[in-house]
């Protein structure tokens, strides 16, 4: 009987409705880029969260929330893909010289990482459309916010850098 | 005592059996869920290429091997994801003839199939709101309003029980989405410590300026807003089955899930819960509402 349930009316008739259950996110969570351009030069860190969300507290009835979602989905896949990696390289008994290598080989073939590289591409393409782009690096950020009984601490921050998109490799 | 047992069994059995219960108050939900799947619908077409197609960016779990769950998978094969049109503007008519009350069942069924195949597609930016959308759809392919119209004796008693049936079970779809969100809140810290709302209206994603300037930190309404809402869903599946609670409960339930929309951003799960309410409509109302609509 659980095997059937679980084949057939769980994936269905899921009802894990969290809600902010247990507890809801503490923090912020955003996405940032930057590119390397073929002068070398660098583009200004880019959150391309940030402008849609704006326009989804502007008008909360148009499709701006989809799009977010986009997004959100893409750095909570990417935070999963962080703990899953860490738990591995853990498990594994990497050696401490080799971990960020091992990180890195690890990552670039998971369809987590593939899909980031799809989303920043397209965000760079778009954003700096007459720039030569060489490649694009980013990164997730997490804040923390203080307690509730102690606001005026700061607030906490992770940051997880994930391998540097080579763009014209990604895009031949 | 044995003679209790069989009166009060043959009174649920003909509260189920004997004529479908509230026929407009189904009605009303039917077609605002059509329009809502709509609408929905319309306002998805500008980014459809980013939900959809193979250039979307998503991810397609197929953890299951049966021949159902394949089928409700279908769109998220790489043979089929090119042809995400076809689902899109599947949705659209068939929601639009089900609104119109035209090929009603097979409009119901095509429509379930249809959109839980895009949701699942673009399963990784859905929300609460649109797994409680295709779990309704589901149970709607049940309910059929007119069922009492069947000429056929048996086809008539079966059609009303399984449009009762499925009635009931939309509207326990909502309770036990209330009962198993206060559950996991108990087990949290922050719902237990009050501090659950400072948390989310802090968060960009769920907040404004406005919001986190002048709520968000305002301990005096967060905390006890926060236990209020814990309490609300914990008392949702039994007040709204007390008549006299009924109305209070579904009021604070709608002010509750606008509040939701407007400054939490999450509109799908807050039209759609409150297209569920409309569930617990009272018949009559319902008459008139839809009358006042003038979609009858």
């Amino acid at each position: 009987m659980l095997s059937i349930s679980k084949r057939y009316v769980f994936p269905v008739f899921n009802q894990n409705w969290q809600m902010f259950a247990p507890d809801p996110p503490k923090g912020d969570r955003n996405l940032y880029y930057r590119c390397r351009f073929g002068n070398n030069n660098y583009s200004p860190w880019i959150n391309p969260g940030k402008s849609i969300l704006k326009k989804h507290q502007a008008n909360r009835f148009w499709n701006y929330g989809k799009l977010f979602n986009i997004y959100e989905s893409i750095h909570r896949e990417l935070k999963y893909l962080d703990s899953n990696i860490d738990y591995g390289i853990k498990k594994d008994r990497i050696k401490p010289d080799s971990i960020h290598a091992e990180r890195s080989k690890r990552i670039i073939k998971t369809p987590q990482y593939k899909m980031a590289v799809k989303y920043f591409s397209a965000q760079a393409i778009t954003s700096f459309k007459d720039r030569k782009i060489k490649s694009i690096e980013f990164m997730y950020v997490a804040s923390t916010f203080p307690p509730i009984k102690n606001k005026a601490a700061e607030k906490e921050y992770q940051v997880i850098v994930f391998p540097t998109i080579d763009f014209e490799d990604s895009n031949n | 005592m044995k003679t209790a047992i069989t009166k009060y069994v043959n009174r649920v059995e003909t509260l189920f059996t004997d004529k479908v219960n509230q026929p407009f108050t189904i009605l009303l939900f039917k077609k605002a869920v059509y329009l809502y799947i709509i609408l929905n619908n319309m306002i998805s077409l500008p980014i459809a290429r980013q939900i959809w197609s193979s250039e979307a960016n998503m991810i397609h779990y197929y953890p299951q091997d049966n021949l159902a769950i394949k089928l409700l998978n279908l769109l998220s094969r790489p043979e089929v994801n090119n042809y995400y049109w076809y689902f899109v503007i599947g949705q659209f008519i068939c929601a639009a003839l089900a609104l119109f009350g035209y090929l009603k069942r097979l409009m119901g069924v095509l429509l379930y199939f249809i959109s839980v195949n895009l949701y699942y597609n673009a399963g990784l930016m859905q929300n609460g709101g649109t797994n409680l959308l295709v779990i309704t759809l589901f149970y709607m392919i049940f309910m059929n309003e007119a069922a009492g119209q069947q000429p056929n004796h048996r086809i008539r008693s079966f059609d009303i029980t399984i449009t009762n049936f499925a009635f009931f079970a939309a509207k326990m779809q909502v309770c036990l989405l209330y009962f198993v969100s206060a559950v996991y809140k108990l087990y949290g810290y922050h719902w237990m410590d009050g501090s659950a709302l400072y948390y989310v209206l802090n968060i960009d994603e769920y907040s404004t300026n406005w919001i986190r300037k002048n709520i968000a930190n305002a301990d005096w309404l967060t905390i006890p807003v926060t236990y209020f809402t814990l309490a609300f869903q914990i008392v949702f599946p039994v007040t709204v089955w007390i008549k006299k609670l009924k109305p209070l409960t579904l009021w604070i339930g709608v002010a509750f899930h606008v509040l939701i929309i407007f400054m939490m951003g999450l509109t799908d799960f807050g039209l759609i819960m409150l297209i569920m309410y409309l569930l617990f409509a009272n018949n009559v109302k319902s008459k008139m509402a839809l009358n006042a609509l003038k979609i009858i």
